[in-house]
């Protein structure tokens, strides 16, 4: 995590997916709850989640919870990893977030 | 009552077969199975369902292609049909807007693919080609002809098919350099 490379901004879809992973949750819940956090602005397409479900545990910021029940409808939720990594994305976006409304003034809600 | 179409849609052309489908759609045709170049309908309420087709990475009904297929699934999208690496989804157009890709990223992962797939029947086509040509120029003869002029044309559109494929490649890298 050291690589300079780890210093990019998360895409929204990853972002909204791995703070709607706090709380296990399955991919259609996943969805539902960043149209949720969003207000309908973010939709997240199947397609789009599968691939980036398939990213995050390849980096080790999620993992597939084993169920007993059920094995269709698998849950997901996120690591150590992936909890630091969204910390330092919302530091980035403070930063952001700052120099945007010191320099064009306070943006209108 | 169903209803049997033949039509031939090349793979860098799914977008233009995804057009197709959704307006038959509208015109009350439901897509409901597909062979090659076949596709069979059946009559229902017009624009009922939105319909999206996708190359997977393995072929569309072994076991590795199940956990994607469910994944869709249960977000309330049907697998219709399937034809190799191909898969038909359809979603209800009363539960609102349906794409399986909803950023820059995904969707130029997915052209990508399918720009493979073409590109490499290229070189697949050669050989086969090359004999035809060949037996041509030792007996002419009317089959060996159109044979080898079959066999050069695809090869041509499977090329035509990669360079659009690219542009839009291209053209979304472009808009992701901005946004996703």
């Amino acid at each position: 995590m050291a690589e300079n490379i780890e210093n990019i901004a998360l895409t929204e879809a990853v972002y909204y997916t791995l703070l709607s992973l706090m709380q296990p949750l399955h991919g259609y819940g996943i969805m539902q709850n960043v149209k949720d956090l969003s207000q309908g602005r973010v939709n997240l397409a199947a397609g789009t989640l599968y691939g980036a479900l398939n990213t995050l545990r390849g980096k080790g910021w999620i993992v597939e919870l084993s169920d007993d029940g059920h094995s269709r409808r698998k849950e997901y939720q996120i690591t150590a990893a992936g909890k630091a990594v969204v910390q330092e994305e919302i530091k980035r976006l403070r930063e952001l977030l700052k120099n945007g409304e010191s320099i064009m003034g306070g943006v209108g809600e | 009552m169903s209803h049997t179409v033949r039509k031939v849609f090349f793979a860098w052309d799914f977008e233009r077969e995804e057009q197709w489908l959704n307006e038959m759609s509208q015109k009350g045709m439901q897509l409901v199975g597909v062979s090659l170049a076949t596709y069979v309908f059946e009559e229902g309420k017009p624009g009922e369902y939105t319909y999206r087709l996708e190359l997977l990475e393995n072929l569309a009904w072994t076991s590795k292609s199940r956990p994607y297929i469910e994944f869709m699934e249960d977000s309330g999208v049907e697998h219709v049909a399937a034809f190799g690496r191909w898969a038909y989804f359809r979603k209800k157009a009363a539960d609102g807007p349906f794409d399986i890709y909803s950023d820059l990223g995904s969707r130029i992962k997915h052209y990508k693919s399918v720009m493979t797939l073409c590109a490499v029947a290229i070189p697949l086509l050669l050989s086969p080609t090359f004999r035809f040509f060949d037996e041509f120029m030792q007996e002419p003869s009317v089959v060996g002809f159109v044979m080898t002029a079959l066999l050069v044309t695809f090869m041509g559109s499977l090329g035509v098919g990669v360079a659009k494929l690219l542009r839009k490649i291209r053209r979304l890298e472009q808009e992701k350099a901005v946004r996703e």
